[in-house]
């Protein structure tokens, strides 16, 4: 009698198991369906009330933790939700929007989040700005909430700051901040050329740039909310801050102290520099990568410019890439490196320039984009996303979710972007 | 990267199963407090670096940078510097794509400027030489940099090799934010990369 129960219950076992293997892969490409949609009593608003539910409809999508649905739903806010016909239309979860202006012109966002297989409203939430054009943070942080709700796996880096400079005419430029998706732009440094902004630290409180106030361009940190502005170095011909290490201690300068550029390390509390490379062609672009003991860096050494590694501290340089004829822009974040590659042997035209992915562990390579010039990549602070700008007949801003296998478009109205930090 | 890729497919396994749970135990998240986006946009500072006094950089070299900057090109070729009332014309030099070397014309364009310079250098001798490196828009950001830098390292040591006292020399790379010409051509790629020269009195 007892082995028939085991015999039972190791094949319910078995059954149960297969079933919920059969689930999981069942599900894999059944995320949850959600409706957005604008009550009808908000404020008369349209504009902010299309746009607003447009870009929340695109930060989820972004997400790539839902699908969307595109069906049009009539409601008032504080109407029940029809639940028979949210199911019959395969919805899981139901998010209502109110936009309203107060006496104070300030406006308030309120939402609703029902899930349509509990019959449960589960998230209530206000949000409030003074201005029209901040509406990309108020579509962040009602993205951000809807996901938290899922437990799915953080998105809170939409709510950051994107920076970056851009060209207004010669030897003029400006420094920018914005939303991920650049919608929501303002300009914290106006006035000459002053390029190359790079974040001081994962707050986000401070960031670094390359002025040309002076003679010779200098390395400045600015505080955000302060305005505080100290110069760090100065350097004849050039001087860039390519990457700050995660506690944001440590910088990786280009500077050219004897005419010749060269990668350097600076230690931001002792204030010493520390010579990394030593080529008499071009060394630039240095990141830290293998928790900040190696660098990658673009080097003209074949010739062409082309992405090298180099121990810090010792002499030997590694060639990483055995492809293309211009690998000249590379971000990287813990062991990976995405670097731009031009495929064809024509300097001018429409060239292609793809992104790929690579390890520096390994000979893991993945390219991530297929057509177009895809250039000025940067790694999200988490690593999972990688934002670049996209050039085809326009200029699109591109984020790819390097572990969904999807990439997502917005269109760039910037101008010329110069260099680009997030 | 391992680990994010572990927390993300634990995630998304989440987030999967939430579709096909119909009895999901759900707690209502009703957030008494409205969340406000006006802070940390409100409190953002803007510097505007044309009205800053420029403490730290020498107060002659400012004012004679800001007193070329009046001076304008007789052509997209040459540079004119006002050196105390005498004008000198100084022709630019140009390079091939992604190249930093002189060849044979531009190193005789470099002598040209060099005897110009020379003459110039009798009567001032406190005279400083500004080189200014330029590129065409095809290339990278940091990349077009160092190579306009390169640019006017050849013209440096041309000028050294020539004569010129190495510590009157100063070197800037403006990389692509200064072309002369902005059609989308050939003929125009070729005239902005360049290094022009500057004599600051």
């Amino acid at each position: 009698m007892s082995k028939i129960i085991l015999i039972f219950l190791g094949l319910f076992q078995f059954a149960f198991s297969i079933d919920a293997t059969m689930e999981i892969i069942k599900n894999k490409s059944s995320l949850p369906t959600i409706n957005v949609v604008s009550a009808i009593d908000s404020s008369n608003i349209d504009e902010i009330n299309l746009k607003l539910m447009k870009l929340i409809q695109k930060d989820l999508q972004v997400s790539c933790h839902f699908n969307d649905s595109s069906i049009s739903i009539e409601t008032e806010f504080m109407a029940n939700p029809k639940y028979k016909v949210l199911k019959e239309n395969g919805i899981d979860l139901y998010l209502v929007l109110k936009v309203t202006k107060d006496d104070s012109a300030k406006y308030i966002v309120n939402t609703k989040l029902y899930d349509v297989n509990t019959n449960a409203l589960v998230q209530s939430k206000s949000y409030s700005t003074i201005s029209f054009a901040r509406y990309p943070f108020l579509a962040h942080k009602i993205a951000i909430d809807v996901n938290r709700y899922l437990n799915a796996p953080s998105i809170d880096w939409m709510d950051k700051f994107v920076i970056f400079s851009r060209y207004l005419d010669s030897k003029t430029s400006e420094i920018v901040i914005s939303d991920y998706t650049l919608t929501y732009q303002k300009v914290v440094v106006k006035g000459g050329l002053n390029i190359f902004p790079k974040w001081a630290n994962s707050e986000q409180n401070a960031f670094y740039y390359t002025s040309y106030r002076g003679v010779v361009p200098s390395l400045m940190k600015q505080n955000l909310y302060t305005n505080r502005l100290e110069k760090l170095l100065t350097s004849d011909g050039m001087i860039v801050c390519s990457d700050v290490s995660d506690d944001g201690k440590k910088l990786i300068l280009t500077m050219a102290p004897n005419s010749q550029p060269d990668i350097y390390l600076y230690d931001t509390e002792t204030k010493i520099k520390k010579r990394i490379t030593s080529y008499s062609g071009i060394d630039v672009g240095g990141n830290f990568v293998e928790n900040d003991t190696k660098i990658v860096f673009v080097s003209d050494r074949l010739k062409y410019p082309n992405i090298f590694a180099k121990k810090i501290g010792q002499n030997g340089v590694e060639r990483m890439i055995y492809h293309g004829r211009n690998n000249s822009q590379c971000t990287t974040s813990d062991d990976y490196i995405v670097y731009s590659s031009r495929e064809s042997d024509n300097e001018f035209g429409s060239n292609a320039f793809n992104l790929y992915l690579m390890s520096t562990k390994s000979d893991y390579v993945r390219r991530l984009t297929t057509n177009g010039r895809n250039q000025f990549p940067k790694f999200s602070s988490n690593g999972e996303s990688i934002l670049f700008i996209k050039s085809t007949d326009k200029s699109n801003l591109g984020i790819i979710r390097l572990n969904y296998n999807k990439s997502f478009l917005f269109p760039l109205k910037s101008g010329k972007l110069q260099s680009i930090d997030w | 990267m391992k680990n994010i890729l572990k927390k993300t497919l634990l995630g998304v396994c989440a987030v999967s199963l939430f579709a096909g749970c119909a009895s999901k135990d759900v707690e209502y998240d009703d957030s008494s407090m409205s969340t406000n986006v006006d802070q940390k946009i409100d409190e953002v500072a803007v510097s505007d670096e044309s009205t800053m006094v420029t403490s730290t950089i020498n107060e002659n070299s400012s004012n004679s940078i800001d007193r070329l900057q009046k001076i304008t090109n007789s052509s997209v070729n040459n540079v004119q510097s006002d050196v105390d009332g005498k004008v000198v014309v100084l022709e630019s030099v140009h390079f091939a794509f992604d190249k930093y070397k002189l060849n044979d014309d531009m190193r005789e364009v470099a002598t040209s400027n060099y005897g110009k310079i020379d003459e110039t250098i009798q009567s001032y001798n406190e005279l400083k030489i500004k080189l200014e490196g330029n590129c065409d828009e095809w290339g990278s950001d940091e990349y077009n940099y160092a190579l306009g830098l390169k640019r006017a390292k050849a013209t440096k040591d041309a000028l050294v090799a020539d004569g010129v006292n190495k510590d009157s020399i100063v070197m800037v790379s403006f990389g692509e934010s200064n072309p002369v010409c902005t059609q989308k051509n050939t003929a125009c790629w070729k005239m902005n990369r360049r290094v022009d020269y500057r004599l600051l009195p």
